[in-house]
């Protein structure tokens, strides 16, 4: 795979990046020693146990948490701190309720001190594209959870951030919508053509979706293993089907349960 | 249009319906037990109380809505100032709220004396008063409006580079406009309590001086008359209050 790549660019690359927080019980180590890049256009998705760091190393690459050590590199420059062509979606839709929709989505440009007139015709497109047409006069509160992440990920597409960080996009939702958000949003990464960094604790999702899979074990979070997911594009529901897709959800399983044995008997 | 009638008096039919029961109830208490009128006047009587204008009502309640709007205005204004100054700094916090938890330990009915000794007698020093009693709501649920926020949203916009001020006033602010708003529905009431409190220790206008006037005479059904009118003015401010919010937050609509 590095050969047959070594002419794409890397978008963003994580050396060594270790981090610890203060706690009441002192210091905890989150990170201990993180390394992996990712290439522009690809769907890399980082899974891991619950609560073994993977939101933070996020955050980390967001530049909304410092790091204790390491190097990050976007575009190849360093950098310390949030940068504007890296979107951040979050968990939880995170929307300005006192904001329509279409108000949502134009956020970011008001934030940013542009011309929101010239965007709007972009909102509207990427209402469309997320089968949100129609709305763009409610609020947040008149809506889906679903419904909510999609405004949060127009909002996230309306400024045109080449990377965009998901930290469990999807994790509230229920299972059949998270099903067809997956599929939505492989279609919109298809158009788009953006580079996404997905985190999640779902491997079913984590192969379906992504290039390459970074396993993390339990806190404090090292690499285990990078899988790279050779499954044929379009991914459909039938891609669910094929025994490729059975092998490495196997193997992640297989990464995993030494994992969960830990944590179990923690 | 007939249909929001409909739906509207269906809202009220309940409460009116009850209202005329208990005054129906009260009035025939008064004809059964034949009870002295200085004790308990019918509402026939406090009817006729408000129709007599030798109790120059409108003057009166000039004088009242004056203080408690007054009172309210400035609460509102200075306790949403507040609000936001302490949370904008940690400095500016720890010299403020103390002070104001000390203030607000005080009772502000044992103000009054010092504000009629500073401002005289009538209607300023009861704005005062009003404002005294009624703007500490305000200022502490503006700033826990401001402080309690989704961090995320925070996030979103640090990730977008926005600066610190322009977060507060783009974000933290109409985040925090349900609790303000929350505070000021609080401190609506309080300013009539403020209000009536100032008259009460030493003025010889407004609805509670005609309460002490009528105490003087038992004039009763003239008492009961002018909380007729207090409760008017302090519905009327609520009023206003609650469709200044839905004005301001078209979003919250429905959450009733």
């Amino acid at each position: 795979m590095e050969a047959q790549n070594a002419n794409r660019d890397k978008l963003i690359v994580l050396k060594n990046i270790r981090k610890s927080y203060e706690s009441k019980e002192g210091s905890i180590l989150a990170i201990e020693d993180i390394t992996f890049e990712v290439e522009e256009g690809d769907f890399v998705v980082i899974v891991g146990p619950s609560g073994c760091g993977k939101s933070t190393l996020l955050k980390v690459v967001a530049g909304l948490l410092s790091f204790d050590r390491g190097s990050i590199k976007f575009r190849g420059k360093e950098i310390s701190g949030p940068v504007r062509d890296i979107g951040m979606i979050f968990q939880e839709p995170a929307l300005l309720r006192w904001k329509t929709v279409i108000g949502n989505i134009l956020a970011p440009i008001e934030l940013m001190g542009m011309n929101k007139k010239e965007y709007e015709q972009k909102a509207k497109e990427l209402l469309k594209l997320t089968n949100l047409g129609g709305f763009e006069n409610k609020y947040p509160s008149e809506l889906s959870g679903g419904m909510q992440q999609r405004v949060s990920i127009c909002r996230s597409l309306v400024y045109d951030p080449s990377l965009l960080l998901m930290d469990e996009p999807f994790g509230a939702l229920d299972a059949m919508t998270r099903e067809k958000m997956n599929l939505e949003l492989l279609e919109i990464w298809r158009e788009s053509k953006k580079t996404i960094l997905f985190v999640t604790h779902s491997i079913p999702e984590a192969a379906f979706m992504a290039d390459s899979v970074v396993a993390l074990t339990d806190r404090p979070s090292r690499i285990n293993e990078k899988i790279t997911i050779d499954l044929e594009r379009p991914r459909t529901l039938t891609t669910k089907t094929e025994n490729k897709y059975d092998e490495y959800t196997e193997k992640l399983y297989q990464l995993m349960r030494g994992e969960f044995e830990t944590e179990v008997a923690g | 249009m007939w249909n929001k009638l409909s739906k509207f008096l269906e809202q009220i039919y309940p409460f009116v319906g009850l209202l005329i029961l208990l005054v129906g109830l009260w009035q025939m208490l008064v004809v059964i037990t034949n009870i002295q009128s200085y004790l308990l006047p019918s509402p026939v009587r406090v009817v006729q109380a408000l129709g007599d204008m030798q109790w120059r009502w409108f003057y009166q309640a000039e004088a009242t809505s004056i203080e408690i709007f007054g009172g309210f205005l400035l609460a509102a204004s200075v306790g949403i100032l507040l609000g936001i100054t302490i949370t904008w700094s940690n400095i500016l916090r720890r010299a403020i709220l103390p002070m104001l938890v000390f203030l607000n330990s005080l009772p502000k009915i044992a103000l009054a004396p010092l504000f009629i000794i500073w401002l005289g007698y009538g209607i300023i020093p009861n704005i005062v008063i009003a404002f005294t009693t009624a703007f500490f709501p305000v200022v502490i649920n503006t700033a826990a409006g401001v402080v309690e926020i989704d961090p995320n949203l925070i996030n979103f916009a640090k990730s977008l580079r926005v600066p610190k001020w322009k977060r507060f006033f783009k974000i933290r602010i109409p985040n925090a406009l349900p609790q303000i708003f929350a505070g000021l529905k609080t401190s609506a009431t309080l300013a009539v309590i403020g209000a009536i409190v100032g008259e009460f220790v030493a003025s010889s206008r407004g609805l509670a001086a005609v309460i002490m006037q009528a105490q003087g005479i038992l004039a009763t059904e003239a008492i009961f008359a002018a909380l007729v009118w207090i409760s008017v003015l302090g519905l009327g401010l609520y009023g206003l209050v609650a469709l200044t919010e839905k004005i301001f937050m078209p979003w919250a609509q429905g959450i009733e």
